[in-house]
């Protein structure tokens, strides 16, 4: 009798290892719009080719030629680009962007910048009056390391065409 | 004799007439592949069609194109003498017609099956039309190797591109037994061209493969408020001739016109 209770817990110990972990705990919540807040440098531009990414081309007899994407950061100064993103309180408040003697990528030079979600943002638009420059944030999760990054896509009508990844590292 | 000219002549006509060809096509988006849908617009002003209150498509692809790209009738293709709704333009305005469609849908093909298609107009019943229209092309789905590649396939002057030479594909001697030096790229507007040409050096990526990147709004100084039509790319090399003295050769001049891009 002992060992039969020994075995059935044994048992039920095993199978309680056994219990998936339903821990589904975001993490620590991060102040992303105060991280986002202050100077950043441009880094580096990658520009992909969205009907070469949506048709997967590639090059048998040329493996090593990306079809798709390529770094453009040496085709113009891009790192003159320096975007400032001010505060409104705890709030999204004003930018501006030093372009320097790069291509204005972002159209705008200042105004007013938002976010879809100010906890959880995806994308961040800046506006001046009637004009919006949309952008979508990536590798949100690198902001505690003062990294982030913007894309901005192309389109031709209704059709995307070409993104514009812009990679950018805090002053 | 006189009346068999007369009768030849008043043939020749009558034909012409009632095959005459509908104007302008105009593709929106500008291309497409097979699998995206896209929306044509026509003017029948001038063929037996033009005072017609409902126009119908009659629509193939892939004409004498080989094996790989399989001819096809359109879904819309159903009785000649009485076409389907589902084959009804629609009107814009005045002369003008729309018709929307995807080609794998209209087809029954895979968008890599889908090389070319071909459309002309009718009446429902058939007893009017034009002309077969000239084959309008699909988007290569599948990387298609050639001489030159722009990337990225789409841009107006304010992105970055790039010009990919791949000497090992040339055709012509030139451009086959060259030492590729630079790109001359030149940028034109409707008035003609805008700024200086500028020449561009090349950079190897591999053996035999070659490529410059610029920004034509930056690299044509672009006064505000022009806009760019297209640009021209020539390659440009050297070789020895046979005395062993360097020349300089070019490629053929092409162009790429710009797109609407927002």
């Amino acid at each position: 009798m002992k060992k039969l209770s020994f075995l059935i817990i044994f048992i039920v110990i095993a199978f309680m290892g056994c219990t998936p972990d339903n821990d589904f705990t975001v993490g620590t919540k991060q102040d992303r719009v105060k991280q986002l807040s202050g100077t950043w440098t441009l880094t580096s531009v990658t520009q992909t080719d969205l009907f070469a990414k949506n048709y997967n081309y590639n090059d048998p007899a040329n493996p090593n030629v990306n079809l798709i994407s390529q770094n453009i950061s040496g085709i113009a100064p891009f790192s003159n680009i320096k975007l400032t993103l001010g505060l409104n309180g705890t709030a999204p408040g004003t930018f501006t962007i030093d372009y320097g003697s790069a291509p204005p990528v972002f159209n705008l030079t200042a105004g007013t910048w938002a976010l879809d979600n100010n906890i959880t943002p995806g994308k961040l638009n800046l506006i001046n009056g009637t004009d919006t420059t949309k952008l979508v944030l990536y590798n949100l999760n690198y902001l505690s390391a003062n990294q982030f990054g913007l894309s901005r896509i192309r389109y031709e009508g209704a059709k995307p065409v070409i993104q514009y990844d812009y990679a950018f590292q805090k002053n | 004799m006189r009346k068999l000219l007369i009768l030849t002549t008043i043939f020749l006509l009558s034909t012409g007439l009632a095959q005459a060809q509908f104007n302008t096509v105009t593709f929106t988006p500008a291309s497409f592949a097979g699998d995206e849908q896209f929306t044509f617009t026509i003017d029948v002003a001038g063929t037996p069609l033009a005072s017609e209150t409902d126009l119908y498509i009659w629509t193939w692809c892939n004409k004498d194109e080989g094996s790989s790209f399989p001819g096809r009738d359109g879904l819309t293709n159903t009785d000649w003498g009485n076409s389907p709704d589902i084959a009804k333009f629609t009107h814009v305005s005045g002369t003008v017609w729309s018709f929307t469609m995807t080609g794998t849908s209209m087809y029954g093909l895979t968008p890599g099956q889908l090389k070319n298609f071909q459309f002309l107009v009718k009446t429902k019943t058939g007893s009017k039309q034009t002309a077969d229209s000239p084959k309008f092309p699909f988007a290569a789905v599948n990387y298609v190797p050639s001489v030159y590649r722009l990337f990225p396939s789409k841009s107006d002057q304010s992105d970055a591109i790039s010009i990919y030479f791949y000497q090992g594909l040339a055709t012509s001697i030139n451009e086959s037994r060259m030492v590729p030096l630079t790109f001359t790229v030149k940028g034109f507007d409707a008035n003609g061209q805008v700024g200086s040409s500028v020449s561009l050096p090349v950079q190897m990526i591999q053996s035999g493969i070659y490529k410059v990147s610029f920004i034509p709004a930056l690299s044509f100084e672009v006064p505000a408020g022009v806009t760019l039509t297209h640009f021209t790319y020539t390659v440009d090399g050297s070789y020895y001739d046979s005395n062993g003295n360097p020349i300089i050769v070019s490629g053929p001049e092409n162009t790429k016109n710009f797109d609407v891009l927002h």
